[in-house]
């Protein structure tokens, strides 16, 4: 069976909050689909070739790192387009979305440029801001889902493609509640949420491996992250 | 005028609040709403030193006062971790005359970093000693580079720093500054893979370039290297070398140091504070022997008896990953069957149901090594997910939210109780726990 091939994309640069949990929930739910699978980890000036790969996994960073990300990030512009457009699953949790709009300003005042897969701009503000998120994905608008921010920029223009219609805490935009939170193209999947989002959401996390995984999917148990996320819910909706 | 006002009301509030144990931040609060450049009106009689970091800075400031004392010093110090800008005022405005006077040979400030450009508005240390800096609370810190900067602001040029060695992050700290490092020779439990998930230097501080350990101590602190540009370890004054972990000696420069609290990180910390302590013109050998008698707080860490069964309380900080991993790494020392009980709740200052942080502990470790885990607090389901995908088996994971119900679970599982906990929960777990 051939295994799906997995990318951590800069995972010594933006590794900032447990992260490392989104990739941890697709691998084991891939064990218990008894899909192998293995990770690759590439950074600064590696070379890298996307169509080897099913998925690729970014995660958010401290503003320097990601602004040496963003410098690399630049250089693989048509390869990473073209890996969108070829249905690579993508996976960008929180500041690491900015490498996917225009452009974004960081707080000593550069403007760095992004791949353009999206039109929205981003900006530093230097302040950190945190909220609680409970939000409808695209794929599946009944159920809800969990969501933490802690970020200190925000988006600018993110008019299409929403992945969460968002009922609770901030979203794109200023740090007030919103409308709409992240992107969903093709399976390009990008959210303001940190951490392990796909843990938190076991419905998230079954669409990324529905898709990942095509004819092969198989559905397993995810009582105890349902009953988590529930309680959760239930405080917050309250 | 102010100034005397304030000295006046703060000692008086600090007299009255004693008794009710609210004379640690309120009188120092109280004073700079009076005067808000109290700070900077005391004289000192002695040297100041700071303390500051992500981890470890209450017990390695508390060793720093109890090796002065020891020898025979007057200390003021705010030893109960009392180190945000009011904690400080208390205990400066407690030692000082009503002119703003501190006679005392020596001040130690424990200072949170977070607050250390506002404490050091309008006064500096002679010198600072910085433990480490990891990812830290990031719902209140930000993250490390965000640390980094409110320090270099509150750093001047004239304090002395007193830096790990081990840490490349805080080893970089203010690089104009005077400066000295201590750290640890590789030891038998130096790893060469690192074995927490938490690792904040996977990339050069410089220059981003690739970082290459030769050892690890405990997370980011060990033997590095840079692939890129170079930047290493840099050469320490004081070396903690020759490390029994059996009986609980090791060496600093030569000189024999004893503690019953073996793990990594207290070692560093021991030897952060012998290396201060010497910086402070104290005599090497002296402040060696003094440190070996030091007893760890209580309140970080107590051992009890629960009915036949043995119990240990071992505190971390506040979503702080790398506090977490140290109790792990703490708990693994002991030898027999255990059971590790542990509170987790919501964040504690916000109310925010996040629980990400729990993905930067290496729970792991303790996969093999404990009959149970008993899980409880607001989030405790949150943690029985996170142990699911740890690779711990079901019946092994017990989880009981609500706290009054605790002791009943915790009494049917076997071996010694470790309860790992946050500070603020410390509490209320104990109460069940011990009853």
């Amino acid at each position: 069976m051939n295994p799906i091939s997995i990318l951590w994309l800069y995972d010594d640069l933006l590794d900032l909050y447990g992260d490392w949990g989104n990739l941890l929930a697709v691998t084991k739910g891939l064990d218990a689909m008894e899909i192998p699978w293995h990770i690759d980890h590439k950074s600064l000036g590696d070379e890298t070739d996307f169509s080897q790969y099913q998925m690729v996994y970014l995660g958010p960073g401290k503003a320097r790192n990601l602004a040496q990300a963003a410098k690399d990030f630049v250089q693989k512009k048509k390869q990473v387009l073209d890996a969108v457009e070829q249905d690579v699953l993508f996976l960008a949790t929180g500041n690491s979305r900015l490498l996917f709009g225009k452009s974004f300003t960081g707080a000593d005042g550069e403007t760095l440029p992004g791949i353009g897969l999206f039109d929205y701009t981003g900006e530093e503000t230097g302040n950190v801001f945190v909220s609680d998120v409970v939000a409808y994905p695209v794929f599946a608008p009944q159920t809800a889902s969990y969501g933490f921010i802690n970020r200190t920029a925000h988006i600018h223009g993110n008019t299409r493609d929403p992945l969460f219609a968002v009922s609770y805490g901030a979203g794109d935009g200023q740090e007030t509640p919103a409308q709409q939170e992240g992107n969903l193209y093709r399976n390009f999947f990008g959210t303001w949420q940190l951490g392990p989002v796909l843990v938190k959401n076991p419905v998230f996390l079954k669409e990324v491996l529905r898709r990942l995984t095509g004819e092969r999917f198989r559905d397993w148990n995810t009582t105890a992250e349902e009953l988590a996320l529930k309680l959760t819910l239930s405080e917050i909706l309250k | 005028m102010k100034m005397k006002l304030a000295l006046i009301l703060g000692k008086l509030l600090y007299l009255l609040g004693k008794p009710f144990g609210k004379s640690t931040n309120l009188p120092g609060e109280l004073a700079l709403k009076i005067c808000p450049h109290l700070l900077g009106k005391f004289r000192f009689d002695g040297k100041v030193l700071a303390v500051t970091g992500s981890n470890g800075k209450t017990s390695t400031a508390n060793m720093v006062a109890y090796i002065l004392k020891q020898q025979g010093y007057t200390v003021a110090h705010n030893a109960k971790g009392s180190n945000l800008t009011g904690g400080v005022a208390t205990t400066l405005l407690t030692a000082a005359s009503l002119s703003g006077r501190v006679r005392r040979d020596f001040v130690v400030l424990e200072v949170d970093e977070r607050f250390s450009r506002l404490i050091f508005r309008d006064f500096s240390p002679d010198a600072l000693l910085c433990t480490n800096l990891f990812r830290d609370q990031l719902t209140r810190n930000g993250n490390v580079d965000v640390i980094l900067e409110k320090l270099h602001e509150a750093i001047r040029p004239s304090v002395k720093l007193i830096l790990n060695g081990n840490d490349p992050i805080s080893a970089d700290l203010a690089p104009a500054n005077q400066r000295v490092y201590y750290g640890m020779a590789q030891t038998a439990q130096s790893s060469q893979k690192c074995l927490n998930i938490t690792h904040d230097a996977k990339v050069c501080p410089r220059c981003f370039g690739r970082m290459d350990y030769s050892y690890y101590h405990y997370n980011h602190i060990g033997g590095f290297r840079c692939t890129k540009c170079g930047y290493t370890n840099p050469d320490w004054r004081y070396t903690a070398d020759q490390v029994d972990f059996a009986s609980g000696d090791f060496t600093i420069n030569g000189y024999r140091v004893h503690t019953d609290y073996k793990d990594l990180f207290n070692l560093l910390n021991i030897t952060a504070a012998v290396a201060a302590c010497s910086e402070l013109g104290l005599d090497l050998e002296q402040c060696c022997r003094a440190v070996s008698t030091f007893v760890p707080l209580k309140q970080r860490y107590d051992e009890f008896q629960v009915g036949d069964r043995r119990a240990v309380m071992i505190l971390s900080k506040n979503q702080n990953p790398v506090s977490f991993d140290q109790s792990i790494s703490h708990l693994l020392e002991r030898e027999g069957e255990k059971t590790v009980v542990v509170f987790i709740n919501n964040i504690n200052h916000t109310g925010h149901r996040d629980t990400t942080w729990l993905y930067d502990i290496s729970f792991e470790r303790l996969l093999g090594k404990v009959n149970a885990i008993v899980g409880t607090g607001p989030r405790a389901y949150d943690l029985a997910v996170r142990l699911k995908l740890a690779g711990f088996p079901s019946e092994q994971v017990r989880i009981e939210r609500n706290l009054s119900q605790l002791k009943a679970v915790v009494d049917k599982t076997r071996g010694d109780i470790c309860i790992l906990t946050e500070l603020y929960d410390a509490k209320s777990i104990l109460e069940v726990i011990s009853k």
